[in-house]
């Protein structure tokens, strides 16, 4: 289930909010998980066997982790820790890459080895982080275990951030899971959140990403280089609308129960350098990487060639996280080569150049790191990039030009809603003490909402991107 | 002392979890085999157990247009439309990339056959046969759409060549 449909806007969510808010206090969790587990089952009737696994194997490993620390008995502590973080990441890393193993393996063998292609588990990478991070913490003895299985598994199944993020750690969550109350004015940022969210998606991601569909779709003999450089920025605009969507779609949910998870997105397309754009993208992900890989590792406070080994790693696993595909280790390895030299050798320089400049030479090369992203294969992703750059091709300019024809407005606005402006103005105009600026912002959300539900009346299935992952 | 043997108990059902989750995964693998031959050579395969004459290679936009499907997010695909719009001719083979696109693509394939079926029922009767005996076959990571005079012979030349 997905929440940009018709199912989940007009069918689950009033009857969820309804069994919500009817039930006394203490029963409001037991709602939420059963809620949620009917929302996972709904797209994954299978596998929502193995998030019931997940709860109750890491709901069992918390308790015998914690009673192993607290009797100082290290030998069955770190035995069942490691053992609890090697089933999680076996999990991820077997319905992850198998199937991704075995083709790069019957590439190179002389035979071939059959097997059953298995789908990816929704939303698998980003609860088996957040399973990690509880592990991790009562390990280390930064949370208190949790030993009502219903609130351990509310964490693991909560349905508004389920399938792809704000990966939740359990440290933010913890005392909201037993304490946390819906006031009006929460609930009423929620539904604005959520508003903000499926506009994003379905009037700006979808529209959007009609253009790089058909740009890389486009025969060999109509890809011209002005049709790559149309159709890379306009899934570099697709992809910050669609997954910043959802993750406001997400926030604004979990408000409506009570919840405040973090920020996800910060505008990131106003960053002047590649460390601030991942600063302001995907940052519960990379705040989970920092905090129990790469700090674990030393951080930067090693020597720089040790400094620079841990990126490395935590840039090739944050590829990996994203897939099981090259092109997505070459991505996550690009953006490391990228920290390093920025952070080692190019900062001086770009602290000095113009701001308009170093815009530029961020959004240069997010532009090309998300071809490399978006690409099906990774020599798919070369020719893309050599056509980008005149290269390859000897495709007439009319179809680039039928594109920004067609294209041109709605790049516009989505460049435009991209920044912080339109937020912070409406923001403005929500608390203004004229009360036509207040009602003139209602108007607005108000008629994204009309808006969106005409699209997804006529819409075909258009998952989020990071489904995926 | 219960504490402990408490505690004991939990690791025993932590290792019975563990177990079921082999014997679940081991139930997924026993599904249907993939098949490493090339889209190229199942359509070769196919397309020599055909009547060629309605049909010619279609392109990946006619593939988004009819069938609302984007040929980046398979492994391959293999693609054949009728001449003229009065030709209801179709194959269509697609190798997928897993499981999880089998679902979505089986709707695509049923909806254009509900499709172009509105849209002859009642006067064409040719085409309307034939969209009747169309075939829409899985095997494994292959799927198959055939509107054909031949499409049984179609369907078990894609079986054969998998």
């Amino acid at each position: 289930m997905i929440f940009s449909s018709i199912f989940f806007l007009f069918v689950f969510l009033p009857l969820t909010l309804l069994a919500y808010f009817f039930v006394p206090k203490k029963a409001k969790n037991v709602v939420l998980l059963i809620c949620s587990l009917i929302f996972y089952a709904w797209g994954e009737p299978v596998y929502v066997l193995l998030m019931v696994f997940s709860i109750l194997y890491n709901y069992i490993s918390g308790v015998e982790i914690d009673f192993y620390r607290r009797r100082g008995k290290t030998a069955q502590l770190r035995f069942i820790f490691w053992l609890a973080v090697g089933v999680n990441l076996g999990i991820l890393g077997f319905f992850k890459y198998y199937g991704f193993l075995l083709e790069n393996l019957n590439r190179i063998l002389p035979f071939t080895i059959k097997y059953t292609p298995l789908a990816l588990p929704i939303g698998i990478s980003f609860y088996t982080f957040q399973t990690l991070s509880y592990i991790i913490d009562v390990y280390r003895g930064t949370v208190d275990v949790q030993k009502n299985l219903i609130n351990f598994g509310l964490y693991i199944t909560m349905f508004p951030q389920l399938i792809a993020g704000p990966i939740v750690r359990y440290a933010d969550i913890e005392k909201q899971l037993t304490d946390r109350k819906v006031t009006r004015e929460g609930f009423g940022q929620g539904v604005k959140f959520f508003l903000k969210g499926l506009a994003k998606k379905v009037l700006l991601a979808n529209n959007i990403g009609m253009a790089y569909t058909a740009i890389s779709a486009l025969p060999a003999d109509q890809f011209s280089t002005l049709a790559a450089w149309i159709g890379a920025i306009a899934y570099t605009l697709q992809i910050y609308f669609d997954f910043s969507g959802y993750s406001d779609m997400a926030i604004g949910l979990g408000k409506m129960f009570g919840f405040t998870f973090m920020m996800n997105f910060d505008h990131p397309y106003i960053s002047s350098s590649i460390t601030e754009f991942w600063r302001r993208w995907h940052i519960s992900l990379s705040t989970w990487f920092r905090e129990y890989v790469y700090i674990p590792l030393g951080g930067n406070r090693v020597g720089t060639a040790k400094a620079i080994r841990n990126l490395f790693i935590v840039w090739i696993l944050t590829g990996f996280w994203h897939g099981a595909a090259w092109n997505f280790v070459v991505w996550g390895l690009y953006y490391g080569v990228l920290l390093v030299l920025e952070k080692y050798v190019l900062r001086p320089v770009i602290e000095r150049l113009p701001s308009a400049v170093r815009h530029l030479y961020a959004l240069f090369f997010i532009v090309i790191g998300w071809v490399i992203f978006s690409a099906p294969s990774l020599s798919a992703a070369a020719r893309y990039i050599r056509v980008m750059f005149g290269g390859g091709s000897a495709a007439s300019g009319s179809a680039g030009v039928y594109y920004l024809y067609n294209y041109l407005l709605v790049l516009v606005i989505g460049a435009v809603c991209s920044g912080p402006g339109v937020t912070a103005e409406m923001n403005r105009c929500i608390v203004a003490k004229e009360r036509w600026k207040r009602v003139f912002v209602t108007g607005v959300y108000a008629a994204a909402f009309v808006c969106s539900i005409a699209f997804l009346v006529n819409a075909t299935y258009n998952p989020f991107l990071y489904f995926r992952f | 002392m219960m504490r402990e043997k408490i505690e004991d108990n939990l690791k025993v059902v932590n290792f019975i979890l563990i177990a079921l989750l082999i014997v679940f995964i081991a139930h997924l693998l026993s599904g249907g085999k993939t098949s490493s031959t090339p889209v190229e050579t199942v359509a070769a395969k196919v397309t020599a157990a055909a009547d060629l004459t309605n049909v010619t290679q279609a392109d990946s936009q006619k593939l988004k247009k009819y069938y609302g499907l984007n040929a980046n997010d398979y492994e391959g695909v293999a693609f054949y439309l009728g001449n003229s719009n009065m030709d209801v001719d179709e194959i269509l083979i697609v190798r997928m990339k897993d499981s999880a696109q089998e679902n979505a693509l089986k709707d695509a394939m049923q909806t254009r056959i509900d499709t172009q079926t509105q849209s002859f029922e009642g006067y064409g009767v040719n085409q309307t046969k034939l969209l009747k005996d169309a075939v829409i076959d899985v095997k494994g990571n292959y799927a198959l759409l055939v509107v054909n005079e031949k499409a049984a012979e179609e369907d078990e030349a894609f079986r054969k060549s998998l």
